[in-house]
Formats: C-alpha cells, sequence, structure tokens
C-alpha cells in the first residue's frame, strides 16, 4: 500500500525532516509493517515550472489544430519579459481563464521513463512551431512524470495562484511510502490505520485532523429504506442520499494529488470521494446514481443464475451463494467487491446514494477470486474492516462531497442486525505467558502499557480475589494497580483489531512493541550426540552421488513435472497429471527421472557439450492401483567420449559397459542385504533398445534398469547420439554390509587360465556364477578377462575366457588339487551350458 | 729391453688402449687380451721362470704393478661406461612433465545439493536430524494443519499445483503439490512424541513462474519442541546458522512478520553480503537482505500435531536454499539451477 507522508502527519507528528522519515520508515519496518520503498511524489520540477493562466486564446494560421495560448505566469518568466508568455498549445481542453502547468523556457522536464535511449530531462527552449514563436509548454501530467499517462494538458484549481511554483501548488516534495502488509493487518490499510500503528510504536499521540469532526447538516428528507435479508454476511449497512450534486465539479488538487500519491486516478468527484475515505479511514465505500434505484436497498443472497453487470463492464451470472445489494427490482451491486454498470454515476448523475456497509472478513473469503477479481473494496474486506466505522466514514464522505459538489445530504440509515456484529474480543493473558514465549520478562507495567497504546483495555481477569475490595475504593487507579500485580489480565481488543483473537496474538503485540532486537539472543547450547549416533552400515545418499561425481558425473536438478507425451511414448505410463499446470510440456508428475535427464541432456548437446555425463536423485510419482506411491531414485545418462579429451588415449563412444560399470560401482557401496545379491537379467523395457537392456535385481526384486535408449525414441527427444541411461531405487541402496575379517593366506596363489565354448546366448554372470559354485572356497578370484566370437569358431558360439586364481589359507597347493579343481568348473560349465574347453 | 721396462710399456699401451675401449665389449676383450690365460702379462708371467734369478725379482714385481694398474683402469674405465650409459638412458626416458595428467576428470554435485549439505551439517552439529515427507501432500497437511483455512488470503499467495481426480491416500481434502516443507512438522510431531529437533530440506512447488520465480523450489524447515523453548532460542540457533553459514559475523535483524503457522512470526534480514550493508542494487540499496522467515509454533498447529501448548512451546523455520545458495556463490539468475547447463555446473566442481 502507497502512503503519503505528509498526509500520513495531518494524523501523527513524529520527527520531520529526511532523517525523521529515514527513522519513521525504519520503526515501521521494525514493528512488521515493512516499508519496501520511500520515493518522491514528483520529479523535482523546480523553479520554472509554474502555474499559469490562460488569458487568451488565438488562431494559428493555417494550423487549425494548433492554438496560440497568451499565458500569465505572474511576475513573468524573466525579469526582462514582465508580460504573458505565448504558447503554442495543440491540447483539445484549454480555455480562457484556465489555471494549467507551465514549463517556462529553461524547465528541465523528466525524460519520458521506460524509453530506452529517451535523454533523462528534456530542457524547454524557446521555439518556433508553424512560424510561430513558442515560448514554453502547457504541460500535461504524463510530461510532468506525474501519470503515466494523459489526455490533454493538466489543469489545476481555478484558485491556483498564478506564478507559483507546481512543486508547492501540489506539495510535490512530500515523500511516499510503499508498505508490504501482511494478510492479517487489515486494520493498517489506511492513512488513520498506520497513522495509529505509528502513534503506538513511537508513543506518540494520535491526533484526528480537524475536518474529521465537520458535522453534517442535513437538508433533505430523501431516504431509502435498507433490508438485511442475509444479516450474517451483511450485518450492517449505511447509507445516505446526497440530493442536487454538481458532480461536473473538479476535485481540488490537494485530492487528487493524494489519490494519485497511494495509487488511485481521478474519476469523478463521487467516486474520487469515496476512494479518499476509503484511503483515509478504511472504509470502503460506494455511490449510486440514486436515480437509477428503485424502492430502496435490499441486502440479500443472489438468486441463482440471476444476471449482473458490474461497474468494470464484466458480465457475471450469479449463484446462490454471492451475496448482492440490490434494489427492489435486480442487483445493483456485488457486495463488497464492485458496484454495477447500470446504477453507476456520472457526470449527469444529479442525485447519489453512499453506501457504507460492513461484511464480515469470514464471509468475504474468496468471494472476489471467484471471480477472477481483486478490488480495493474486496483486499479490505477480506482481510478485516474496522466495523464501528460505517457512520463516520459516511460522514466524512458527505461533508467532502458536499464542499466540492454541493448537495444536500438526507438523514443517515444505519441498518444493523447486534446479533451479527462482532463483539471486541476479551482475552485472558496469563502474563507468565510472555517470559514463557519469549524468554524475556517484561515488566507488566510496562507489558500493560504497551496493549495500551494499541488501544487495548488491560484488566484483573476475574475469577481471582486480587483487587475486589480496591474496586470499590477507587476502580480507576485500583485497576491500574491490580493491572500490574495480578497473574492474569482481562484484555478487550479494539474494534479495528479483529486478527487478535488469543493471548499469543497478544504476545506477539507485546514482542513487536518491545522490539525484537531487544528480546535477547541464547546462544543454542553445545549439544553433546543428542541423536543416536548413524549405523556404519548405512549407505548416505550423499556418498552414492559423490561416487558418480568421481567417475565424472555431474549432477542436474530438473523438474518434477515433465511432458505428459514424452513420458507416455518413453515409459508406457501417463503418469499422475496436475489440474493446473503452468504449461502443457509441464502437467505430468515423473515416474521416471529419465525424461528430465534426457532433456538436461540434449540441453547440453545443443550448446555443444559433446560428452555429457548427468545423474539425479529425486522422487518419482506412481499411480498405483488406488494408491499413489512416492519413492526416490537416483538415474544416470550418459552420452559421448567415454573419456574427456586428452593425449595418448584412443578415442572411444561411451558403452552399455561404461554405464554398467558406473552402476557397479554404486551397487558395491550397498549390500542387498536379506533381500539377496545384487544382479542383471535381460528384459525389455519401453525406453530401451530391446537388445541391449537389463533389469537390476536384488534377489528377486526389480530395483532399476540399465540400457542404451531405444533409437525410436532418440527421434522423440531429438537426440542422435547413443545414450546410456540407468535408474535405481534408492532405499534398495540404503545399506551396506559391515567389513567381515578372513584371515590372509601366507602361501601362494596359483593362477590358472581357462577357455571355454559355449552357445552364444549363455550370459557371461551365469557362466562366472556356475563356475564359482562349482569350484568351492579355494577359487579366491576368478574374472573374465576375454571373449571371443569370430571365424576361428564355429557359429553361434562363442568363448569365455577365465582368470582363476586359488589359494589355500592352511598350505601350498598341489598342481594336482588345482588340476582337479579346473575339472570339476569345465564339468560343471559343461553340464550346465554344454561348454567344451576351447583348443 | 730391461723386464721391468717392458712391465711399464706394458701397462702404458693398455691404459691407452682401455681409455679408447668405448663399449663393455671392447673393454672385456682388452681384459682378455692383457690379463687372460692367454693374455699380454700373463704370458710374461709364465715367462719369468725363464729369466736369471737376479732379475726374476724385479721383473716380476714390475710385472704385478703393470696387472694392478691394468686392472684399475679396466674397473675405472668400466665404472665410466656404466654411468655414461645410465646418464644416456635417463637423457632419454625424458618426458615432458608439463603435459597434462590421464584420467576421467571429476564432476560435480549440484549447488543446491552443496548448499544443502553445509546446511545440513550446521543443523546437525546442533542436534537436529533429518525428517522428509512427501511432495504430493493433502490440503490438510499442507494448509489446513498450520492454521491456514480454505479461502485465507495466505492460501491464494501460495498459488498452489492441485492434482486432479480425487483426494489423496488418507483422503484429507484435496491433493496438491506441497508449497512448502512445513507439512513435513505436522506429520513429524503426529509421528512422533516431544521433545523435536528437527530439519526438513527438500523440493517445494508454487504454480509461478518468471524472472525470480521458479515453479519448483527447494526450502529448509526447522522444528524444535520442548518444554520452555522461546523466542530468545530461536534467535539464537538461526543466529548461529546464519554466521555459520556464511562464515562472517554478519549484522542480523529480527522483524515481526506474519505468517499463519507462527506467533509470533519473524522475517529474518542480514547484512547485505554483497556491499556490506552499505546499500547496492542487490539490496535495493536498504542494507539488508531478507534470508528465511521463523516463529514460535502457533498453539493451534501444536495441537494438530497432538501436542498440548501449556506443556510445550516450539519454534519453527523455513529458508529458501535457492536464495541462500545465490547469495553465498554471487548466482545473479534464479533460472541458472534448472537449465543445468554443464557451463555453469563445472563452476562446482
Amino acid at each position: 500500500m502507497l502512503i503519503s507522508h505528509a498526509w500520513l502527519r495531518e494524523w501523527v507528528r513524529p520527527a520531520a525532516g529526511p532523517a525523521g522519515l529515514r527513522a519513521l520508515a525504519d520503526a515501521l519496518t521494525m514493528g512488521g509493517l515493512e516499508v519496501a520503498a520511500v520515493t518522491a511524489a514528483g520529479p523535482g520540477l523546480g523553479k520554472r515550472v509554474v502555474v499559469g493562466r490562460i488569458a487568451a486564446i488565438d488562431a494559428v494560421p493555417g494550423r487549425p489544430k494548433l492554438k496560440l495560448c497568451a499565458v500569465e505566469v505572474g511576475r513573468g518568466s524573466s525579469p526582462a519579459s514582465p508580460g504573458p508568455l505565448s504558447i503554442v498549445c495543440a491540447a483539445p481542453n484549454i480555455g480562457v481563464g484556465d489555471k494549467v502547468a507551465v514549463a517556462m523556457p529553461g524547465a528541465e522536464l523528466p525524460g519520458l521513463p521506460g524509453l530506452p535511449g529517451a535523454p533523462e530531462s528534456v530542457t524547454v527552449e524557446k521555439r518556433r512551431i508553424a512560424g510561430v514563436e513558442s515560448a514554453g509548454m502547457i504541460c500535461s501530467a504524463a510530461e510532468l512524470n506525474l501519470e503515466e499517462r494523459a489526455d490533454g494538458v493538466m489543469q489545476l484549481d481555478a484558485d491556483a495562484i498564478v506564478g507559483r511554483r507546481l512543486d508547492d501548488h501540489l506539495d510535490l516534495g512530500d515523500q511516499v511510502l510503499e508498505l508490504e502488509l501482511t494478510p492479517n493487518r487489515g486494520d493498517c490499510l489506511s492513512v488513520r490505520g498506520v497513522a495509529r500503528e505509528v502513534s503506538a510504536l513511537l508513543g506518540i499521540p494520535l491526533r484526528a485532523p480537524p475536518q474529521l469532526a465537520a458535522k453534517t447538516t442535513v437538508t433533505s428528507r430523501m431516504k431509502l429504506p435498507v433490508e438485511l435479508r442475509a444479516p450474517p454476511a451483511c450485518p450492517r449497512y449505511a447509507g445516505r442520499a446526497v440530493c442536487g450534486v454538481d458532480l461536473r465539479a473538479r476535485a481540488p488538487d490537494w485530492l487528487t494529488e493524494r489519490l494519485r500519491r497511494c495509487g488511485a486516478r481521478s474519476v469523478n468527484v463521487a467516486v474520487d470521494v469515496t476512494n479518499y475515505v476509503m484511503l483515509e479511514l478504511g472504509q470502503p465505500l460506494h455511490a449510486f446514481d440514486l436515480g437509477k434505484l428503485s424502492g430502496g436497498i435490499v441486502v440479500r443472497q443472489a438468486r441463482a443464475g440471476e444476471k449482473l453487470r458490474l461497474l468494470d463492464g464484466s458480465r457475471l451470472t450469479l449463484r446462490a451463494s454471492h451475496l448482492v445489494i440490490a434494489d427492489h427490482d435486480k442487483a445493483v451491486a456485488l457486495a463488497g467487491i464492485m458496484g454495477g454498470w447500470d446504477s453507476a454515476v456520472s457526470l449527469a448523475t444529479r442525485d447519489i446514494y453512499f453506501e457504507s456497509a460492513f461484511f464480515p472478513a469470514a464471509a468475504m473469503l474468496g468471494k472476489a477470486r471467484q471471480f477472477g477479481m481483486h478490488t480495493d473494496a474486496s483486499h479490505r474486506f477480506e482481510r478485516g474492516v474496522d466495523p464501528a466505522l460505517q457512520v463516520r466514514a459516511l460522514e466524512r464522505a458527505t461533508q467532502l462531497l458536499a464542499s466540492i459538489a454541493g448537495g444536500e445530504p438526507g438523514p443517515i440509515t444505519d441498518a444493523c442486525a447486534r446479533r451479527f456484529m462482532p463483539r471486541p474480543a476479551r482475552i485472558t493473558l496469563q502474563r507468565a505467558e510472555i517470559a514463557r514465549n519469549l524468554g524475556v520478562q517484561v515488566p507488566a507495567a510496562r507489558a500493560a502499557a504497551f496493549l495500551k497504546r494499541l488501544g487495548m483495555q488491560v484488566a484483573p481477569a476475574a475469577g481471582k480475589s486480587a483487587g475486589k475490595s480496591a474496586t470499590r475504593t477507587n476502580a480507576k487507579s485500583a485497576v491500574k494497580t491490580v493491572a500490574k500485580t495480578a497473574a492474569a489480565w482481562r484484555v478487550t481488543v479494539p474494534t479495528w483489531r479483529s486478527d487478535v483473537t488469543g493471548a499469543h496474538d497478544l504476545v506477539e503485540e507485546i514482542a513487536r512493541l518491545v522490539g525484537y532486537d531487544n528480546i535477547p539472543t541464547r546462544a543454542p547450547a553445545a549439544t553433546v550426540a543428542t541423536t543416536a549416533a548413524q549405523p556404519e552400515t548405512r549407505v548416505e545418499v550423499d556418498a552414492l552421488k559423490r561416487r558418480l561425481v568421481e567417475r565424472g558425473y555431474f549432477e542436474v536438478i530438473t523438474y518434477s513435472f515433465v511432458a505428459p507425451q514424452t513420458q507416455r511414448q518413453l515409459l508406457g505410463k501417463r503418469g499422475i497429471r496436475l489440474s493446473n499446470p503452468i504449461a502443457e510440456n509441464m502437467a505430468a508428475m515423473r515416474c521416471s527421472l529419465w525424461p528430465g535427464l534426457l532433456d538436461a541432456l540434449r540441453g547440453n548437446l545443443n550448446r555443444q557439450h559433446e560428452r555429457v555425463r548427468l545423474f539425479e536423485t529425486g522422487h518419482v510419482f506412481l499411480a498405483g492401483r488406488g494408491r499413489r506411491k512416492e519413492t526416490s531414485r537416483l538415474a544416470a545418462a550418459v552420452t559421448g567420449p567415454a573419456w574427456p579429451t586428452q593425449w595418448g588415449a584412443a578415442e572411444r563412444m561411451v558403452d552399455f559397459f561404461d554405464a554398467k560399470g558406473d552402476l557397479q560401482a554404486l551397487l558395491d557401496m550397498a549390500s542387498g542385504g536379506a533381500r539377496g545379491q545384487f544382479a542383471y537379467r535381460p528384459a525389455a523395457h519401453p525406453a530401451l533398445h530391446p537388445g541391449r537392456s537389463a533389469q537390476v535385481l536384488c534377489g528377486r526384486k526389480v530395483i532399476g534398469h540399465i540400457g542404451q535408449l531405444h533409437p525410436g525414441h532418440a527421434r522423440l527427444v531429438d537426440i542422435a547420439p547413443a545414450v546410456y541411461l540407468f535408474e535405481v531405487d534408492l532405499p534398495a541402496l540404503a545399506e551396506g554390509a559391515l567389513p567381515a575379517f578372513a584371515a590372509v593366506s601366507r602361501y601362494p596363489a596359483v593362477r590358472r587360465d581357462l577357455a571355454v565354448v559355449v552357445a552364444a546366448d549363455v550370459g557371461a554372470q551365469a557362466a562366472l556364477e556356475v563356475a564359482r559354485a562349482a569350484a568351492g572356497p579355494l577359487l579366491v578370484d576368478s574374472a573374465l578377462f576375454d571373449i571371443y566370437a569370430g571365424e576361428r569358431l564355429e557359429k553361434n558360439r562363442k568363448s569365455f575366457a577365465f582368470r582363476l586364481t586359488f589359494q589355500s589359507e592352511s598350505g601350498n597347493l598341489t598342481a594336482a588339487r588345482v588340476d582337479a579343481q579346473t575339472a570339476r568348473i569345465v564339468d560343471a560349465l559343461q553340464q550346465r551350458f554344454g561348454a567344451r574347453l576351447r583348443d | 729391453m730391461t723386464a721391468s721396462a717392458s712391465g711399464e710399456s706394458l701397462a702404458a699401451a693398455a691404459q691407452q688402449a682401455i681409455a679408447a675401449a668405448d663399449s663393455p665389449a671392447a673393454l672385456e676383450a682388452l681384459r682378455v687380451g692383457y690379463l687372460g690365460k692367454k693374455g699380454r702379462v700373463t704370458a710374461q708371467l709364465k715367462q719369468l721362470g725363464a729369466l736369471p734369478a737376479a732379475e726374476r725379482k724385479a721383473a716380476g714385481q714390475a710385472l704385478n704393478r703393470a696387472k694392478t694398474v691394468i686392472q684399475n683402469a679396466l674397473q675405472a674405465r668400466q665404472t665410466a661406461l656404466e654411468s655414461a650409459a645410465v646418464a644416456a638412458r635417463l637423457r632419454d626416458e625424458r618426458i615432458d612433465v608439463t603435459q597434462p595428467g590421464r584420467g576421467p576428470a571429476a564432476g560435480a554435485l549440484h549447488p543446491l545439493t552443496r548448499t544443502l549439505r553445509r546446511m545440513q551439517d550446521i543443523f546437525e552439529s546442533l542436534g537436529f536430524e533429518v525428517a522428509t515427507g512427501p511432495e504430493i501432500e493433502d490440503e490438510y497437511h499442507n494448509f489446513e494443519a498450520l492454521n491456514i483455512p480454505a479461502d485465507h488470503p495466505a492460501r491464494a499467495m501460495h498459488d498452489t499445483f492441485y492434482i486432479g481426480g480425487g483426494a489423496a491416500g488418507d483422503g484429507r481434502g484435496d491433493t496438491v503439490l506441497r508449497t512448502h516443507t512445513s507439512p513435513v512438522q505436522i506429520r513429524h510431531m503426529r509421528a512422533h512424541s516431544p521433545p523435536h529437533k528437527i530439519i526438513a530440506p527438500g523440493r517445494v512447488y508454487r504454480c509461478d513462474s518468471d524472472v525470480t520465480h521458479t515453479p519448483m523450489f527447494h526450502q529448509m524447515e526447522g522444528l524444535v519442541v520442548d518444554r520452555a523453548v522461546t523466542f530468545a532460542d530461536l534467535k539464537g540457533v538461526l543466529a548461529h546458522f546464519v554466521r555459520a553459514f556464511f562464515e562472517s559475523d554478519l549484522a542480523l535483524r529480527f522483524r515481526p512478520s506474519y505468517f499463519p503457522f507462527t506467533e509470533p512470526s519473524a522475517e529474518v534480514d542480514i547484512a547485505c553480503v554483497f556491499c556490506g550493508g552499505r546499500g547496492c542494487r542487490i539490496c535495493k540499496h536498504s542494507g539488508w537482505l531478507e534470508v528465511l522467515g521463523s516463529g514460535m509454533v502457533h498453539p493451534e498447529v501444536l495441537r494438530h500435531g497432538r501436542i498440548d501448548p501449556a506443556q510445550f512451546s516450539g519454534y519453527a523455520f523455513g529458508m529458501g536454499v535457492e536464495r541462500l545458495t545465490m547469495l553465498r556463490y554471487g548466482v545473479n539468475d534464479l533460472r541458472l539451477f534448472f537449465d543445468n547447463d554443464l557451463a555453469f555446473l563445472k563452476q562446482f566442481r
């Protein structure tokens, strides 16, 4: 919210001057009303921009749109030329006698903001326009950088003093405070509300400006009956007719200037007055054209399907849950949000009807949003308007309107359903709560004084014996002293603080006034392992990540939502859909980390990175039968050269087994635990090349997949080079094995190389497992060191060459014993796979 | 010629030949030629017996001297040849040690992970434990239990993503992507008994995307509930964290604010890390940077967590991981974190 400093100072007078303003802004910020910015009300126009009076208008020969104006500027533009200035002007809205803003030669006007390359300021000079000398400019509000756009030149009050600086006339030296109010502080959405807060924060008096005390004399008998048919949603509706107004009258400059500073545009006198009072007091008002209302005011729920056209031109079809202001025929306003089109005031309106109603926040919440609307009125009602303010605001609006546009005010109708009006909250505050919450003792007198500054009444809580006798003798002073000594207080909250409902709210108010910076800072106690040490076997996700990093992978973080189309084609799954995605390509929750990784991979290929190795960890979201499942995974995608570019190493593209080696390095950190060993099993996956894909198993459970991206999909994701992918469930890798010591043999190991020929479809993993199982404990190491298929073997056959290492803990192994072991392995391979020894 | 003269000339000739020998083989040939069984020194020694007795002794001594001289010369030459050979080999084996080393270059953790790790380390050293929760949440945990009823203005500020197709697993209102990590507070309180001292890092989602907002970002939540926990403790822990994180004795201030789930609530500002609090473009000339929100847990929230507010009190805080990462490393564009450009990621190796 924007607040004029000068306007605020009508209500409260902290120290003045730039230092005072800084201190005020700081106090507000540190009091919870964050001042986001303080800006000057005007650009600083200087002494060459003044109030002028158009003394005469002549035509410019041959240029029908231009006018040559004689403009009086008081003592003149310079001692040398004391007379009026001749200024050529094209504006349609000027007439003889008008007071206007004049930039005399030498004036520095601000450049047009936001225009690239535009100069910061423009110097006004004498120049010839259409052959006529023009000594200055009659300015529009836009040219003075007071408005973003303007129709025609700026008109000033008829009694503005000719020759006076515009800076002075409009008080442009004023500053505007931009407040970022939290949604609980509806009471601060007005100059008066902020002033009240300043008064409480600084402990200085709040004073109502004298003009507010002015009473309106009722001179008309005109009134409308008001009927409250939905009192929970509208327990109070105050209204008043003002007859015979002249809305063609101009609102005075000081009023429209204040509106402008607070971000409101001037519309017409009636609307300007309602806006002004709302900004001043916080009560949203509405002005109807009385002539367009039929019978009287009815506040009621809308009829289902009822139509209403609003001031902004939008046409609504209402439901029964919507509250409307109606006359005896039809809805005329959307209650608390916006007035209707048909009953709006215009310049021709003679009689108006002011509405000043109270709609409780609970009834207003979310209502404007249902129509995609958000208005100054709805903003305030949703955050709580003071229920005791309606009549006062009505009086203020009447008085302002009458002073500008004349008219005869009728009597105020204040329809009020007291039963539905909020009652001031009475809160019991145990004084001990303050210290229990804040960690600091606030002296009782101080705490009570703070609450009183905020408009609260503090009394000892009833039910305790303290104070009973005292009240009889000298009620006032007794309450004072007892409040100090009582263990509990009864606090009555003022009508405007609907956000204060409980003891914790009062503690917060006290804390604010104490100042958060004055609450001590208690250093955290040194903690001696209050948490149990992690089991040694736990494999931290960070450790897995670090292993991949060491192997050249970069961690990425991609959005959890992906394109549903990609997901369906890549994974054969739809995924959980968002109802309101940012974009269609971010509409489905990911079922796998692969779509995001492929996206990131493609991005990097497009940025000319050739070797891309990426991984990500995070949740995936699975739509199961009736139940959604969210689980953590780790996945990687690699493409490009196997090694970074370097000398002395032949360049080779990464392949399946590079990726598998990286995955295996992760599995090696974990142990399958009770579930069994990790293993790989050839298996198809919709995303993967059918001949180059495997399931990753832990025992019999599938915990992941590895393979080459299906060449068909490579086109879908627009990636040309071969990409290898793997993904595993993180919980399956969460547990490692505790190292178990085995005696280290002192006897020499015996190594044997063994080559066997098997059918081409025999898996290496199975062959190794059979060999290991057949050998028994003397086989301490076994590795596959060569695989051959080709012309030296028959078709559909291949050979495996194993390097077997035997060692005994108890003695030297004889050749005969090792031969026997090797023979058993060959036998087993033969029985299982029909293997034979290679010649 | 006398025997001794003959011995000396023999030695001299041999020395000359040995000095000229340029290989171990040539040296060996000389050794054999002089000292071998049929060598010239050996041959002369054999002839000593033919000399008259008077000459024999002197001749023998001369020959033996010559033999020693030759042996020494051979030895010296051999050593010289060997060290020359070693020197030559070392010369040949010279490499350009400035050539780059070989092998796989390491990758890097994402900068946000780096920050999260650091945050976690600081809080773990203070005795906090990590808690987690689902990212697809129900409205109860994300809003209601945190004292944000339907239609509350604070809820509108959250720009919530909704999941279509009915309620979540436990059927508590609509299903949403969590808008903050605060629902983990509720889940943790309901699953465990107090005292609580947790942090909850993770992804959160808001339906908002522009230069300064991404629809997904990271928060770290903190919750402490115990008997006699106060605002002074909250200030202490957060001051410790901020100073440890930035490794600087930064000025900080606590400013009243509003969150429905805490009361009193406070925003924490730190002295701008870019200008030291003098005021710059990044801190909008205020000298302060907002880094986190915090407050005393609202009694209503404690009740939703099945905790008696009369017995226990607590504080909670939430901080933006992206914001802290940007401040720490000077990253100037939030969106870089999710572009995943290797040129960016490599800077955090």
